[in-house]
């Protein structure tokens, strides 16, 4: 799965949960451009993406990574708490939304939920 | 006018002699003639000594003619002005006033002779007249005053002094120009100003609070920034804390009781953190509310959901609002939700009452008079009324932790919905909150 994040710590901590707490494969990406690099290369089966990406914003990079690999499902997180970017994270195609700091609990569940209900029921990647 | 004292009448007993004077002949002009002592008086005074001869008495007569005459052309001068007129002794009386102020006042000359301005005018306008009238008397110079009558009208009062021919002070004149129209002119000029005033004053007010206020929404905007950039720097850390927590928690030994308790305190500790920022937001915010329409009862269950699955109280619910319709902002509201239900928690867990009632929250929906009621009733430890009277404001808190912001937060939250929040307390007995909120309508 790919995880991108613009806070490095954030992103390796994390990182290490999903592949410790659910054996995710994982592959994690700062910046916009990477993210895009790395769907194509590695053609995960799920996206986690934040909103605030420094000079990117995640709700801008979904669609493109929903256009680069259409069967990909893709979670939003952000630390956040406005409602806006829940309804434009589901409106630019998104299957989730979360905040920060997640639980890590209610993340797997949700990812599985999410796969298993997915078109192509892929399992972790 | 007021009516005053008599002037005593001239004696026409000689000063002399004290025998009755006999007027002259002569169309009695005001000479008279003692037969007693042969003396000839005019006006009190006495003419050299010895019976007038025939001459005398023709020369006399033509005096007193023109005499006459001119005191004559003189009243004809005094009633044909036309303003007020009058002529007063050295103590300010009244000798003589011209028609026009006969008519004025309805008064005639006889009614004022020998009477003081404080006899006929009201107290604190006689005061200025008197005070006018000393002025010319004492320095021989010009002096006037306003004043009025006591019915409206007000008149320009300039006294004179009235000299004899070796220029001696030996009465005022007076002349009294009507200025009525003038003076209720500035005193309709004084009430606009004093009316323009208070209005000024009024406008001043409301633009000082309206100034205020909005100084108090841009620093609230401001705080509002300020907390929603902190909070979202602050969630991001806490993130990583989070799941570092998880990573060290399937790294370690597992079966440590030390260990497990010091991991299960980390995460408590940054759910705390995360509510305490919550708070805060909640708060802060000032951006307006983006209402929908809103099935109440099944929204409210969805929340009510969410909490039960967060944590081990269990809601008795007697949702009776089917079909109710509000608009919520559903973010906002379910916060104001969680805050009471927070408390509500919070109240169970410090009950003392032995026996220990069974822990229980009843939320009830309502209708009544057009709006939306709903009930948050735990059986918890209660508030005492000073605290009950505090509970609204702003950093106030019985908890051991907590920012003291829920029910001041919860309560902007229903006026942002048009609403309000109600709370009633007994120690040991639990508390009722309700919040009333404008229905939409009925579906």
């Amino acid at each position: 799965m790919l995880v991108i994040d613009d806070d490095r710590d954030f992103l390796e901590s994390l990182g290490d949960m999903l592949e410790m707490g659910g054996n995710y494969s994982t592959c994690l990406a700062r910046d916009a451009v990477s993210a895009v690099a790395m769907a194509q290369a590695h053609l995960p089966a799920i996206a986690l993406i934040d909103v605030k990406l420094g000079q990117d914003n995640g709700l801008e990079l979904l669609p493109i990574l929903k256009r680069t690999l259409p069967g990909m499902v893709c979670i939003v997180m952000t630390a956040f708490r406005d409602e806006k970017h829940s309804r434009q994270a589901f409106e630019s195609g998104a299957e989730a939304f979360l905040h920060k700091p997640i639980d890590p609990n209610r993340l797997f569940l949700t990812m599985q939920d999410l796969l298993v209900h997915s078109p192509d029921g892929s399992g972790s990647n | 006018m007021n009516n005053g004292t008599e002037h005593a009448a001239r004696t026409l007993d000689c000063p002399k002699c004290g025998s009755a004077m006999a007027p002259l002949s002569l169309e009695q002009v005001g000479f008279e003639y003692c037969s007693a002592c042969e003396g000839v008086w005019f006006d009190g005074t006495r003419l050299p000594d010895g019976a007038p001869l025939e001459n005398d008495k023709a020369l006399l007569a033509d005096v007193a003619r023109t005499l006459k005459e001119r005191q004559g052309d003189i009243q004809a001068f005094l009633d044909s002005a036309p303003f007020e007129m009058g002529i007063k002794d050295t103590e300010g009386r009244y000798l003589l006033i011209n028609r026009h102020t006969e008519e004025l006042y309805g008064r005639s000359n006889e009614d004022v002779q020998g009477k003081l301005p404080s006899d006929l005018f009201p107290a604190q306008d006689a005061q200025k007249m008197i005070a006018a009238q000393q002025r010319t008397l004492d320095t021989g110079e010009v002096s006037s005053t306003e004043a009025g009558d006591g019915e409206g009208r007000w008149f320009l009062a300039t006294y004179f002094p009235i000299r004899d021919w070796q220029n001696q002070v030996t009465g005022l004149g007076g002349i009294g120009l009507d200025v009525t129209v003038r003076r209720q002119a500035e005193l309709k000029i004084e009430q606009i100003n004093t009316e323009l005033e208070a209005l000024v004053e009024e406008r001043t007010q409301e633009l000082r609070a309206a100034q205020e206020k909005l100084l108090k929404q841009t620093r609230l905007a401001m705080v509002g920034e300020i907390t929603a950039t902190v909070s979202h720097e602050l969630r991001n850390p806490m993130a990583t804390m989070r799941s570092s927590l998880f990573v060290l928690g399937g790294l370690v030994e597992r079966g440590n009781d030390r260990l497990d308790r010091a991991l299960a305190r980390l995460e408590r500790s940054l759910q705390r953190c995360d509510g305490i920022i919550d708070e805060l937001l909640d708060f802060a915010r000032t951006k307006e509310a983006v209402l929908k329409a809103t099935m109440v009862d099944d929204w409210l269950s969805g929340v009510l959901n969410e909490y039960e699955g967060s944590g081990d109280l269990q809601i008795d619910r007697r949702l009776d609002a089917d079909g109710a319709c509000i608009q919520a902002d559903h973010e906002r509201l379910r916060r104001a939700v969680i805050n009471v239900l927070e408390n509500a928690c919070h109240a169970l867990l410090q009950q003392t009452q032995n026996p220990h009632p069974a822990p229980s929250v009843v939320v009830s929906t309502g209708i009544e008079d057009g709006r939306l009621f709903v009930s948050f009733i735990d059986n918890g430890v209660g508030m005492k009324k000073d605290v009950l009277d505090q509970c609204f404001e702003p950093l106030f808190s019985t908890k051991g932790f907590g920012t003291g912001l829920g029910l001041p937060a919860a309560s902007r939250i229903l006026q942002q919905h048009g609403g309000e929040i109600t709370i009633d307390s007994e120690p040991g007995e639990g508390t009722t909150v309700v919040f009333s909120l404008p229905l939409a309508g009925m579906v």
